[in-house]
């Protein structure tokens, strides 16, 4: 990685980056360096900010390439531990479920079945406080979805967006282009827990329990 | 040495948006979490100095319209930012120095003629709790208003004899006023995707004088004048944006983000504006004109470090994102 092309902005360095867990890896050790304002990884890249009255273009430069050299004996990405989300695919919480279903050639009562069994890990967070894209790890080709022509102007905290191979988990209620599967019970920015209310991070694996509806209703309370 | 004890206030009339904002969430974009904090951390900045606070002491952000407070004991108050004025018991004053409230005094801070946000502050600042180390409001986490400062609400800040002692009445030194028109300058540097723009459309970013759109917020804003053309429609993948980043989304109507900014986009990032002018973008109201220039990055760095060294000589633990 130490040749790898580093562009530099006026308070931010940006290294494209394909493979994901190099890049998570690389951004981990890069935060726990402590010498960057911001760590940012990308669907395929990572982009640092720098404080120029700390650093100049030079040495901010050879801190990051020292990082990238090191970052070849790094050991492979350690993720959080696996978590596992409460979801339910049905009714009001999964209005694009039928049309997904379809897609992916499956009867919408199996879309339940469908999504407990798929592993996947967070890419990326980005959007809002706690959102994150999910990919799905398996190689399986899976039909793509596109976005919906008219983003809802609403979309529920907790929603699962997916367009096939990836899905996304919005944390806040707010606009939304992606067809909606269904509603997850986690709350994935909890402003009850002012020291560390990210339920997710980048690189964690996350799988999901489907519920059926009435169960849902009494677990969300 | 007596407690600082609570003083209170309340705000008769809180203005069209009124937050809370101090400290911002700094480090947490790669989990999704914006920057929030004062629009113009500079106003913010020089607002505390006036009444002897921290750069970043919690305060009031009050956007275009004119705000009132009551307060029911003595406080040591500044106003900064887009207000030109005050009126307290409808006498006016100007803003930018700081002055006693006296108890049961009004307190009216003008609708600014030019900018868009003041700051109100107190000595001491406003109590608050905080969250990964902010003391702001980020409005999307907040959707029931309980950020928000309505009429009728009741805002603390301390008073002691202990802090009366301190209790100096100052003026900013006219080399750091600001004084906001219409018309304003911020300068960029070439994003990341700065060469996917047609050649033209490269240079008619900077000869363009570009209208602020009337639907902005702490987000983000359109510019409008012209549709700028891309070489082709290519795709990026998701990335890093930051506060002061412009994204030209295909519509060709570049796309200004301020410090609520999310925090990835999939949008070429054409320019970004330098740290040293990055404040200016929360003093922009809708129809307020903008002229774009370029410079190098070497530039905006040494622009950088001489604007806050000269800062740090008045407010020495200020900081600009």
């Amino acid at each position: 990685m130490s040749n790898a092309k580093v562009e530099i902005f006026e308070d931010t360095l940006r290294l494209a980056i394909a493979d994901g867990a190099d890049r998570l890896s690389l951004a981990d050790a890069l935060r726990a360096a402590g010498d960057w304002e911001e760590v940012v990884p990308g669907m395929a890249d990572i982009a640092v900010k720098f404080d120029p009255e700390k650093m100049t273009e030079a040495s901010a430069l050879e801190k990051f390439q020292d990082m990238l050299k090191e970052a070849e004996t790094l050991p492979a990405f350690k993720s959080s531990d696996a978590v596992r989300l409460t979801a339910c695919v049905e009714g009001k919480f999964a209005p694009d479920a039928p049309m997904v279903a379809g897609k992916l050639g499956i009867a919408p009562g199996d879309l339940a079945d469908w999504l407990d069994q798929r592993r996947y890990r967070v890419v990326m967070m980005g959007f809002q406080p706690g959102f994150a894209y999910l990919e799905d790890v398996s190689e399986d080709a899976l039909p793509e979805i596109s976005r919906l022509d008219t983003p809802r102007q609403r979309v529920a905290a907790g929603s699962i967006g997916c367009l096939g191979n990836r899905l996304c988990l919005y944390a806040q209620d707010g606009p939304g282009g992606w067809p909606i599967i269904g509603r997850i019970s986690n709350r994935l920015f909890d402003l009850g827990d002012w020291e560390n209310p990210f339920l997710l991070a980048p690189g964690q694996p996350v799988h999901f329990n489907c519920l059926p509806a009435m169960l849902f209703e009494k677990i969300r309370g | 040495m007596a407690d600082p004890l609570l003083s209170m206030y309340q705000f008769t009339d809180a203005g069209r948006i009124t937050t809370v904002q101090g400290i911002p969430f700094r480090g947490h974009r790669h989990l999704g979490l914006p920057l929030a904090g004062a629009a113009d951390q500079l106003s913010l900045a020089l607002a505390n100095w006036l009444v002897g606070n921290a750069a970043e002491k919690t305060a009031y952000e009050i956007t275009l319209a004119s705000a009132k407070i009551s307060a029911s004991n003595a406080a040591f108050i500044a106003v900064a930012g887009a207000a030109d004025y005050v009126l307290i018991d409808g006498v006016r004053q100007p803003a930018g120095r700081s002055f006693i409230l006296q108890s049961d005094q009004t307190l009216e801070i003008a609708a600014p003629r030019h900018g868009c946000r003041s700051y109100l502050v107190t000595c001491g600042g406003i109590p608050c709790s905080r969250m990964l180390g902010a003391s702001s409001t980020y409005a999307p986490l907040h959707p029931h208003g309980s950020a928000y400062v309505a009429d009728g609400y009741l805002a603390q800040g301390f008073t002691s004899n202990t802090l009366k002692k301190n209790w100096k009445e100052r003026e900013l030194p006219a080399e750091y006023a600001l004084t906001f028109g219409d018309h304003f300058l911020l300068r960029y540097v070439a994003g990341p995707e700065h060469s996917w723009l047609e050649s033209d459309a490269q240079r008619v970013l900077q000869a363009k004088e570009w209208t602020v759109s009337q639907r902005g917020s702490r987000m983000g804003q359109r510019l409008e004048g012209t549709q700028l053309e891309m070489r082709d429609d290519r795709q990026m993948d998701s990335s890093a944006v930051f506060p002061g980043t412009i994204q030209c989304p295909p519509s060709g109507t570049p796309f200004l983000l301020g410090c609520d900014a999310q925090t990835t986009g999939g949008y070429p990032r054409i320019a970004q504006i330098i740290r040293a002018d990055r404040h200016l973008i929360g003093q922009l109201r809708p129809g307020a004109k903008v002229k774009l220039q370029r410079i190098e990055p070497a530039e905006a760095r040494r622009l950088y470090r001489s604007k806050i060294a000269l800062l740090r000589e008045l407010q020495p633990d200020i900081r600009l994102d």
